[in-house]
């Protein structure tokens, strides 16, 4: 069985059927590249990895659990939709940065609230424990509790500071920790966005046309980025028009049109000897969107 | 959220609390009147005093009841008697057919009359009824008796016409010259004009036709009122309203 | 020499209910206009047209008659017995000012744009920690021009008071009036302005604090 396995997800938005029975499966490591015009779906079938939409009909298993079942869709809870969400990351087009809060900031956020929610489980847990022993031994257990608590937060504290400084450093800015995201480029605000993404090391991350949103000039600090997680084996699902780098990057490459996968394979055998008509009309155009 | 929406319900609880009711007490009487020397208004105590608060709490002390002033907004008199905010109004008030249909009224007490409130040096300029023509605009108090005289004055247009919210209000119009005349009761006129920063103004009779004032009750209260026309009756009689109004500067 | 601090200070005293009129207003009216906003923006229908025909109701209709009807509404209607005045009077700014806040509130959360909740759902956050966290002082920067304006009239609106005799400052300068004293009248601006000059410095701090980031 395949790292993640997705079964025939739909998705209808009122009359208007977006996904329209799509299946496919990734490896741990590999990347994929999803590519299609626009309105075609792909945008969709993200945001219902992500759980930001529910499909109507299909399921997906990840790493051999089965994460979501459309028959059950409507009757998991927030918090287990949250949970399930951790699994993948998601990189917009758009960076969506809190623009109140430094570039550090944005990326401990998540971390740390996580991390205080798992510190006031494990009150509740000793309080329960609490009020099932004998009197005389509390206050020795309470003693106990509030320094394995201390060392847990300092613990967890200095985790969050130095992953974070890690991944300022794979994405080269660190001198910029401090910064608000008003004071970046776009392209340095799409590199804090995927460092963010990284902290909470999801199994599989996610991008949204990441570089459609940047001057020309700006998607090469943005892709290079990108193809660095490659390289230390980051399982990838990127949405893109940047057929170059589909070529260079994906192992497998999803072409995705009207709803339904038109073609998929490696990149050799969809950019070089499509099968579909479909396919080679769309290749066609974007090659003369380059060129015009 | 649910800590935000337990915040609000208790502050909501804690308003609700604080709802205080007045109360009811057997032979407490609360007597509605506003700031209206000499008839009543407060001494530097915060007392109430004045023509009608001493006449009232004569009479009612006479009855046996404690007497509370409360005062109210004077528009809304009807609605604070009928809403039982207060049980009587005693406030120089002037008996008209209207006040007739939505309260009771006792008999009349005083006998009132219109003056004309102006500057000083117009003095001369307004002498008669027919004068009054000639003045740009006339200030006066919205459903007062003034107000009655002057719709029902032919040589007079809406234009001149300036309905105020109260009869103090307009003697800052004349002595500001926003309006050339005021047209208000004489025992008002009377105690205003002429000193304070009114020293300018001056007041005068131009033959007004004079009205009555009257206690109000609500219409049910008809045994309240017959105990009041008799007690005045008496007052009347034996010197007591004579000497409050020789005291209080008014005529009766 | 002497009557101009005599009055000086019983106006004083009225601005003292001036002032009491106008916190109350602000503690609970801000709180409760979220909880409006919310009802508002509520995805139970139900609810969100009930909030939205109330906001209507008390926006459409005048404050000063709002006050006539808390205050004499419960005795006219029921016989019921009467709230003191100046809880009469602080019930009904709270209502208003309530309604007016919570547009605001409203016109301010749904100007963030859908991404920022997005990010927050993506990185596992609870709809509380988005609100809160993400949310919360996008909306209080963009609204904060907006309330300085309402919260400058509410001041102003304190005198309002005066229609069911609560002796605010207003209603005490015209009882000088009467016994032939102008000047108190007009001698309230003074007081006034003082009060809305420290408003505007105090508005003017936030807004100055709130410009470290940019939405």
């Amino acid at each position: 069985m395949a790292f993640l396995e997705v079964n025939n997800y739909r998705k209808r938005f009122g009359d208007n059927e977006v996904l329209k029975g799509i299946s496919f499966s990734l490896e741990k490591g590999e990347v994929l590249a999803i590519i299609g015009s626009s309105g075609g779906g792909k945008t969709t079938l993200l945001r219902c990895l992500n759980f930001l939409e529910t499909p109507d009909e299909g399921s997906l298993t990840l790493d051999g659990e089965l994460l979501f079942d459309a028959e059950q869709g409507r009757r998991y809870s927030d918090a287990q939709i949250r949970e399930k969400r951790l699994h993948f990351g998601l990189v917009f087009q758009q960076f969506n940065l809190f623009p109140q809060y430094t570039v550090f900031k944005n990326i401990t956020l998540a971390q740390t609230l996580l991390a205080r929610q798992e510190c006031s489980r494990r009150k509740k847990e000793f309080r329960a424990a609490l009020r099932k022993s004998p009197r005389p031994e509390r206050a020795a257990m309470k003693e106990d509790f509030a320094s394995s608590l201390a060392s847990l937060r300092a613990d967890r504290k200095a985790g969050i500071e130095r992953r974070t400084e890690e991944l300022l450093a794979r994405v080269g800015l660190t001198e910029k920790r401090n910064a608000y995201p008003y004071e970046l480029s776009g392209g340095q605000q799409q590199r804090v966005a995927i460092a963010r993404a990284l902290a909470l090391q999801p199994d599989i991350l996610c991008f949204d046309e990441p570089t459609s949103a940047l001057d020309p000039e700006l998607t090469g600090e943005v892709l290079k980025v990108i193809k660095g997680l490659k390289s230390s084996d980051s399982t990838m699902i990127v949405v893109t028009h940047e057929m170059g780098f589909a070529r260079s990057v994906a192992d497998r490459v999803l072409f995705i049109a009207d709803g339904v996968i038109e073609e998929q394979g490696t990149p050799a055998e969809v950019f070089d000897s499509p099968k579909s008509e479909k396919t080679r009309a769309f290749l066609q155009k974007s090659l003369e969107d380059i060129f015009v | 959220m649910k800590k935000l929406l337990a915040f609000v319900c208790s502050l909501a609880l804690l308003v609700t609390g604080v709802v205080a009711f007045a109360g009811c007490s057997g032979n407490a009487l609360k007597i509605g009147v506003t700031n209206y020397p000499p008839m009543d208004y407060r001494d530097e105590s915060g007392k109430w005093v004045g023509f009608d608060a001493e006449l009232a709490e004569k009479a009612f002390g006479e009855l046996g009841y404690d007497v509370e002033f409360v005062e109210i907004v004077w528009e809304t008199k009807v609605m604070s008697l009928e809403s039982r905010e207060v049980d009587v109004i005693w406030n120089g008030m002037t008996v008209t057919d209207d006040l007739r249909a939505s309260i009771l009224l006792s008999e009349p007490y005083m006998v009132n009359q219109q003056v004309l409130v102006i500057r000083t040096a117009d003095a001369d300029k307004y002498t008669s009824q027919e004068d009054l023509a000639q003045a740009d605009t006339i200030a006066f108090e919205g459903g007062s008796a003034a107000d009655t005289i002057l719709s029902e004055m032919d040589s007079l247009t809406d234009d001149q016409l300036l309905s105020m919210e109260k009869q103090a209000d307009t003697f800052l119009e004349v002595k500001s010259g926003a309006s050339d005349v005021a047209v208000v009761d004489i025992a008002l006129a009377k105690e205003m004009t002429g000193k304070g920063d009114y020293t300018d103004l001056t007041y005068v009779d131009i033959g007004f036709a004079s009205e009555d004032f009257a206690v109000g009750f609500r219409k049910e209260d008809t045994q309240l009122c017959e105990q009041i026309n008799e007690i005045l009756a008496k007052y009347k009689e034996d010197g007591t309203i004579e000497a409050l109004a020789e005291k209080y500067g008014v005529s009766v | 020499m002497e009557q101009f601090w005599q009055i000086s200070l019983d106006l004083l005293r009225g601005f003292g209910v001036t002032c009491q009129i106008f916190a109350a207003t602000l503690v609970f009216a801000l709180p409760l206009g979220l909880v409006l906003a919310f009802g508002s923006m509520s995805r139970f229908r139900p609810l969100k047209y009930v909030v939205k025909v109330f906001v209507w109701i008390i926006r459409g209709t005048p404050l000063m008659l709002q006050i006539l009807v808390i205050y004499y509404g419960p005795a006219l209607l029921f016989g019921w017995g009467f709230l003191e005045r100046i809880v009469a009077v602080i019930v009904a700014f709270v209502i208003n000012y309530a309604c007016y806040f919570s547009e605001i509130y409203r016109g301010g959360i749904e100007s963030i744009s859908k991404g920022q909740y997005e990010a927050g759902q993506v990185l596992g956050m609870t709809r509380t920690q988005i609100f809160f966290r993400v949310v919360l002082l996008q909306v209080i920067k963009r609204i904060v021009p907006p309330m300085s304006n309402e919260v400058i009239t509410l001041v102003k609106d304190t005198s309002l008071a005066r229609i069911i005799v609560v002796e605010e400052i207003l209603k005490i300068a015209y009882d000088y009036t009467i016994t032939g004293l102008i000047w108190p009248l007009f001698y309230t601006a003074v007081y006034y302005l003082i009060f809305v000059g420290i408003l505007t410095l105090l508005f003017g701090f936030i807004e100055k604090k709130l410009n470290y980031f940019k939405v």
